[in-house]
């Protein structure tokens, strides 16, 4: 329990953890940010092992080597999510950052714009690999 | 400009559950056809996280709760994949 003092110094009355100061604050949105951006990650990680699956089974059935696009598309997530934690450091410490890291365009240019592309080849990989298994009937 | 970024962003929260499910669906195959587990109904575990976690996303571009949902659904997607993985390309005794 965190106990505070009145304005006469004199009394303290208990304190709700989960009241956090501003800077305490600003320092739980970063983590989180990281965290998003560690997220983004993963889904880049989801998409290489799609690609080194879709290889095998290209090889397996002689299929044209499409696979390369889900690498092309785990790149391209894996820079949105350094460009993410880039945009998080600049929230956090602005003195030491360009003012444009902060804007929406970058947001939009270097996170949503690469996230959404690489994603979209990881789609066209599974389209072409894998739609059999959304049509295949298991009884 | 933020009309355009929820909108990317939801599409790309869709986007993943959609590979999401079909890696679920490599996994219950190879279970079926190769008779060992793959525990890949776990799948549906980052699946769901990361639909909320678009959802937060797009309806609200500072909330704590959709970085969180990306943290976990993502971090859960990684283990899932390599476990995965390894599981399909782990040569049989």
């Amino acid at each position: 329990m965190i106990f505070a003092e009145d304005r006469t110094g004199k009394r303290s009355f208990p304190v709700r953890s989960s009241e956090c100061s501003l800077p305490c604050q600003k320092r739980m949105t970063t983590l989180l940010g990281m965290g998003e951006s560690l997220g983004l990650v993963g889904v880049a990680a989801m998409l290489m092992i799609l690609g080194l699956l879709s290889r095998r089974l290209g090889a397996v059935l002689k299929l044209p080597s499409a696979y390369r696009w889900a690498y092309a598309g785990s790149v391209l997530v894996s820079l949105a999510a350094l460009a993410d934690l880039v945009r998080v450091a600049a929230i956090a410490e602005e003195s030491s950052f360009p003012a444009w890291v902060t804007a929406s365009g970058f947001l939009l240019g270097f996170v949503y714009l690469p996230l959404s592309m690489g994603l979209l080849a990881g789609l066209v990989v599974v389209w072409r690999y894998w739609r059999w298994l959304l049509t295949r009937s298991d009884h | 400009m933020t009309f355009l970024a929820q909108a990317l962003m939801l599409l790309a929260g869709l986007a993943v559950v959609m590979l999401t499910l079909t890696l679920l669906l490599i996994g219950r195959f190879y279970e079926r056809s190769a008779g060992r587990r793959s525990g890949y109904q776990l799948f549906l575990l980052p699946a769901g996280l990361l639909a909320l976690a678009g959802v937060f996303a797009a309806s609200d571009q500072t909330g704590r709760a959709g970085s969180a949902l990306w943290l976990l659904g993502g971090g859960s997607l990684m283990l899932l994949c390599f476990s995965l993985y390894r599981q399909m390309t782990k040569r049989s005794r």
